[in-house]
Order: structure tokens, then C-alpha cells, then sequence
């Protein structure tokens, strides 16, 4: 189940996004609960951790969106902020609060769905999943998060982690399908890394943290357009 | 097939091979290209001489056995050429072409010092005419052309023009070598014209490269001219449209007198001031540059009823140059435009663009409605406009920016929305700002 918030002052606007989320609800069979504010102090006020997306109107009296989402960042840095603006012509710094996205009114029900499905992906991308490895006599459990890359050597596959490195005799190919659904990819044969970490490219290295690693010339174009649709819809 | 023939295999060998150093010296290796090397040349030497003793075996003194030897020697330094390194088909014809002619140039001079001098068989002739000619020609030749930059479209007329000239004296050479009535002043002149029409085929060959290059010189005069017109096109209806909204100003202000209630008054002047907004720059992404474009831009969406929203940290885009990026964005943003134009649907007409830092990386992202799917040819879109021989100019100078900065680019379509996402590193060094 999804929660998603909605906060916006003018009644009307309220309406329309809930019914588009109903109506989204119906044709994709999602599973929400929505709950909806009036201003930016009373959502504020009612906040609980555990909201997944946010759809915060920019253009509101006394605390305006972008005050609203400074101080809801301050508490959650999870929770996916989707701005919904009046202005077509501003340039808006959605990106200072690391918004998901942004929708301008008035609100199509194309263009609105298009944002939720991407604040959507975006949950599923960052939800916490560990993994166990098992190391010699040890069975560790390590968040995927915290994973940056993946290697393989011999008969052995090597995980290294903020937590440090960790050795698992097996085959990349028997783990390599489950980490690329984890927003894995594959730079070269044998090695894994987690674009979460990805610092920079060129055309053909990575830069994963601190370490340097090559990206060979079949896999370039895979990657690239992972690590693209990665950064595009992880914000 | 004599005896020598098997020495000569190797000499022949090194010299092509020295000869074509110039003109394969800057293509990028494969990887393994040690272990690729040494097998090659283990492969080359094992079919060289498996073919040189089945020949002797047929017993059969037929010239055209030492023609197709020869041809087979050159097709099989062409393949280990393209297994070592990573370049087209043309750029390894181009450059064993180059090679062998410049090895036969060398040839033929060590033929005319060989019958001028009577001498046969020194080392210094094997060696010395073959490094002297390779030298001239990198100077002369290659060094020059090098530096007007590598067109990598080489014309295959021209191409195969050059070899018909190279391979046509080279097999002619073969028949007189074998042939003893010819004297020693009929084994010079022929040495000479071998020379000469090796030269031409070199000619030819960085000639074509001379022409292509005149031919784009033209070509992107042509278009600049086009776009210089279609810039006054727009300057011309953006001042039009001004127009009309100030004639329309005009009356709403003269109507406002007519108003009694105070209140009535100022909510008219309200909507009279929002309308006269929307013609300041009010994009303020932090990044003066792209503030003018996306005001101009906007204008245009204004007038198409395209809905146009931004989310761009400026200050991410300090490293692109002011010219690079009105010609990044203002490309991009005619793109999407002219996609969304298609929508009859005004609803429908909405692009957003996206721009901030992630890691070190900036990444950049535009997106469009588009009803007509583009096809695609190596990652980038064909023009669906048919009276335009300006076919996607504008999606090359994205590239080329793009490149220029060391930065990715991804055209991709994903449900009737065309995506265009670029990705750069940002650059370490910090750049002085210049006023522009």
C-alpha cells in the first residue's frame, strides 16, 4: 500500500487530484491511502513519517510549498516530493529539496499520471532491501543501499560496502538478475555497481565512490542508459 | 615461384608494415593487442608460407600465382589491422591503401638506385628508400591533413578509385619484374611510373578527404544563412504578436475610465498587469544564458498554447560556454517544440525540462508529447519533415556539444514522449567567468 498526501489550498485543485488519483487507482488496481491538507502549517502539524509521496501546491498563503518541503525535509529524507505549481514560467528550485518531479495546472489527468507513476518508481527504487551473504561460517545480513559495487573473482563474488567487503563463493549469474532489479548494472563482465553510487563517467570509466572502475564498449550503451534513467527519475 | 620469394615474404612484409605506421599510428587499440598481435603474426607467417609450398609443390611457373600472393599478403595485414584496432572497414582500406602505395613508391625508388647503381641485394636498399618515402609522405602528406580534422566518411568512389590506380601498377610491376627482355633503362622508366601513379593514388585519397571537407564547409554556410532567416522569421512574429498585446493594452486602458467602482478598477488593472508579465524574463534558472532562451522560447509557447515548466539549477550550468548553451538549449527546446505542435490537443502540449546536479554529474532532461514516432539511426532521430534539407542539424549540434563537454546523450521515445537526456561530468577546474 502506497500513502500519498495531497496539500493544496485551493478546494477545487484538491478535488481534481484526488479523483485523479482514484481514477488511477481503478485503472491500474494500485493500492492507496490519501489523505489531504489545507495548508502548509497543517499538514506540517499532522505530519507522521511514513507518507511515501507528497503532491505539495507551490502557491499557498502563509507557508508556501517550498517552505512546506524545506521543513518536511529537515524530518524525512524519504518521503517523494511532487511539487504542483500555478506558473508555467518560473523556474522552479524543486531540486534544492530534491522534488521528484513537478506538475503545473491546471491539472491534465495525462501529465498528472505520468508524475505519480514516476514518484511511484522512484519508492520502489529507494525501498530499504538487505541482502545475506554468506562468508565462511558467517551469514551477514547488509542493506542493498549501502552495496557500491560487485565483483567477481575465481569462484568467489565480492561485495564491497560502506560496511566493508564481504567474499561469497558463487556465480554472478546466479545473483546478477535480483541486483539489476535493485538499480544494479552490469559496467563490464564480472562486475556489478550500484548507480546509487555512481560519481562520474567518461567514455569509459566509472567513477563508483572512490574507486575507478572500466566500462567496456559492449556494455557502454546498457549502462549509460541505466545510470540515465536511474538519475532521471531518482530525484 | 623462386627460392627468394620466401626471404622476400618477410622484407616485404616489414616494409609495408613500417609504411603503414603513419597512417594507422592514431587508431585506438583493442583490447589484448599484445597477445592479438603476436598470434596474428603467427597466423600470417604459418598461411604465408603454407601457401608459398603448396605453390611450389604445383610446379606450375604461372605469374598470376606471385599476383594473388601478394594480394593475399595485403587483405591479410588488412585483417590483422582490424582485428588490433577499433576502426571502420573504410579507415583500414583507406590506410592500407595509403601503406601500399607508399611501400611501392618506395619500391620503385630502390629499383631505379638498384639499375642506376647495379647493386642487388644490399640491406640499405631493403630498408632506407621504404623509411625516406615514409617520411616525405607523413610530412608532406598526413601531418597536414591530420590536423583538419578526421572525416570519418571517407567516399567510397574515391576510394576505390585510388586502388584501382595503386592495384592496377602494382600487378603490372609484377608481370615486368618476370619478364627478362625488359632492359635496364625500361625497368627504370617503368620504377618512375610507378611512383607516380603510387603518388596519385595517395593524392586521391587525401584529395577526397580535402573535398568532403569543402563540401561541409558549404553545407553548414548554407545552413547558417537558412537559420539566420528563420531567426528573423521569429523576431518577426514575436514582434507582431507584441504588437497586437499593446494595441489590445491600448483599448482595455481606455476602457478603464469607464469603470466606476474603485474595486472593479483594480482587480481590471490586476489582470491588465499579469498580462504585461508575461513578457519579462522571468525565468531566473541562476544562469543568465539560459534565461534569455527560455524567455525567447517562451514567447513561442505562449503563442502555441504549449504549457512550459523548468526545474534548472543554473549554477550547474556555469561550465557550458554562453554560445554552447543557446545552442544546446535553444536546439533542444525547437525540437520539442516542433513535436508538440503536432498535438491538436492544446491539453496535450506540455514539455518539461529538468537540469541539476547529481554526484558529479550534471544531468539534463527535456521532455515532449510527440503523436508521430521519429525513426531512429545510431541513437538519433530522422527528420520527419520532408521540404527541410536541413535534416536534423539541430540534433547534430546537441551532439556536438554534448561531446565537446565529454557529456552523453540518450534520444529515446517512451510512450509518445520523446526524451532527451544528456549527461555530463562536471568539470573540476573552475572556469573564469567572462562577461558575455
Amino acid at each position: 500500500m502506497i500513502k500519498l498526501c495531497v496539500v493544496d489550498d485551493d478546494p477545487k485543485d484538491l478535488q481534481t487530484i484526488k479523483a485523479h488519483i482514484a481514477r488511477y487507482q481503478r485503472q491500474a488496481g494500485a493500492d492507496f491511502q490519501v489523505a489531504a491538507f489545507k495548508n502548509g502549517s497543517e499538514f506540517l502539524d499532522h505530519y507522521k513519517t511514513g507518507y511515501d509521496i507528497v503532491f505539495l501546491d507551490i502557491e499557498m498563503p502563509g507557508l508556501d510549498g517550498m517552505e512546506t518541503a524545506r521543513r518536511l525535509r529537515k524530518m524525512d529524507q524519504r518521503i517523494g516530493i511532487v511539487f504542483v505549481t500555478n506558473m508555467a514560467q518560473f523556474a522552479i528550485k524543486g531540486y534544492e529539496v530534491k522534488a521528484v518531479d513537478f506538475v503545473v495546472k491546471p491539472l491534465v489527468y495525462y501529465n498528472f499520471v505520468d508524475k505519480l507513476r514516476r514518484a511511484i518508481e522512484f519508492l520502489e527504487i529507494n525501498r530499504q532491501k538487505e541482502i545475506i551473504i554468506v562468508s565462511g561460517d558467517n551469514a551477514i545480513r547488509v542493506p542493498v543501499n549501502k552495496i557500491y559495487f560487485i565483483e567477481k573473482e575465481k569462484n568467489y563474488i565480492i561485495y564491497h560496502s560502506s560496511l566493508g567487503e564481504f567474499r561469497e563463493r558463487g556465480n554472478m549469474s546466479d545473483i546478477e538478475d535480483a541486483f539489476l532489479e535493485y538499480g544494479f548494472s552490469k559496467c563490464i563482465r564480472g562486475c556489478l555497481v550500484n548507480l546509487r553510487y555512481v560519481r562520474k563517467t567518461s567514455h569509459n570509466s566509472v567513477w563508483v565512490e572512490d574507486t575507478v572502475l572500466p566500462i567496456s564498449r559492449p556494455q557502454k550503451k546498457i549502462f549509460m542508459n541505466d545510470l540515465i534513467n536511474y538519475i532521471g527519475g531518482s530525484r | 615461384m623462386q627460392e627468394f620469394v620466401y626471404r622476400y615474404t618477410v622484407t616485404f612484409t616489414l616494409q609495408l608494415v613500417f609504411c603503414l605506421f603513419f597512417f594507422i599510428m592514431n587508431f585506438p587499440k583493442r583490447s589484448y593487442f599484445v597477445s592479438k598481435l603476436v598470434a596474428g603474426t603467427i597466423f600470417y607467417f604459418s598461411i604465408a608460407y603454407g601457401m608459398l609450398h603448396l605453390l611450389q609443390r604445383t610446379k606450375i611457373n604461372f605469374i598470376g600465382f606471385d599476383i594473388i600472393y601478394f594480394m593475399l599478403l595485403f587483405f591479410m595485414v588488412l585483417c590483422i589491422i582490424g582485428l588490433l584496432y577499433n576502426v571502420t572497414v573504410k579507415e583500414i582500406i583507406f590506410a592500407g591503401i595509403g601503406g601500399y602505395a607508399v611501400q611501392h613508391i618506395g619500391y620503385g625508388l630502390r629499383n631505379i638506385f638498384a639499375f642506376l647503381f647495379q647493386v642487388q641485394g644490399d640491406f640499405s636498399l631493403m630498408v632506407l628508400p621504404y623509411v625516406a618515402v615514409s617520411f616525405i609522405v607523413y610530412f608532406t602528406v598526413i601531418k597536414k591533413n591530420n590536423n583538419k580534422g578526421e572525416l570519418k566518411d571517407k567516399d567510397q568512389r574515391m576510394l576505390t578509385l585510388a586502388s584501382v590506380v595503386l592495384f592496377s601498377n602494382i600487378i603490372l610491376s609484377l608481370f615486368v619484374d618476370t619478364v627478362n627482355s625488359v632492359g635496364v633503362k625500361g625497368r627504370i622508366i617503368y620504377s618512375l611510373y610507378a611512383m607516380i601513379c603510387s603518388a596519385l593514388a595517395i593524392y586521391i585519397e587525401f584529395n577526397l578527404s580535402f573535398q568532403n571537407k569543402l563540401q561541409n564547409d558549404y553545407e553548414i554556410m548554407e545552413y547558417l544563412l537558412h537559420m539566420k532567416n528563420e531567426q528573423q522569421k521569429i523576431s518577426k512574429e514575436n514582434i507582431e504578436l507584441i504588437n497586437i498585446k499593446c494595441h489590445d493594452l491600448k483599448h482595455q486602458i481606455t476602457k478603464l475610465v469607464e469603470f466606476d467602482n474603485k474595486e472593479e478598477q483594480q482587480g481590471f488593472l490586476d489582470e491588465i498587469s499579469k498580462q504585461i508579465s508575461i513578457y519579462n524574463s522571468i525565468f531566473t534558472t541562476g544562469n543568465e544564458a539560459l534565461d534569455l532562451v527560455l524567455t525567447e522560447k517562451s514567447l513561442a509557447c505562449e503563442n502555441y498554447g504549449i504549457t512550459f515548466s523548468c526545474m534548472v539549477d543554473g549554477k550547474s550550468l556555469d561550465f557550458i560556454s554562453t554560445p554552447d548553451i543557446y545552442s544546446l538549449f535553444g536546439n533542444a527546446m525547437d525540437n520539442a517544440i516542433e513535436g508538440v505542435l503536432q498535438e491538436n490537443n492544446k491539453e496535450k502540449r506540455i514539455i518539461s525540462m529538468k537540469a541539476y546536479e547529481h554526484n558529479d554529474m550534471l544531468y539534463i532532461h527535456l521532455d515532449n508529447r510527440c503523436r508521430k514516432i521519429p525513426d531512429f539511426k545510431e541513437g538519433l532521430p530522422l527528420t520527419t519533415k520532408e521540404d527541410d534539407s536541413f535534416h536534423g542539424f539541430g540534433v547534430k549540434s546537441i551532439k556536438h556539444i554534448t561531446e565537446k563537454y565529454g557529456g552523453e546523450l540518450r534520444l529515446s521515445i517512451k510512450e509518445k514522449q520523446f526524451h532527451l537526456d544528456i549527461l555530463f561530468p562536471i568539470q573540476t577546474e573552475v572556469k573564469p567567468k567572462t562577461t558575455n
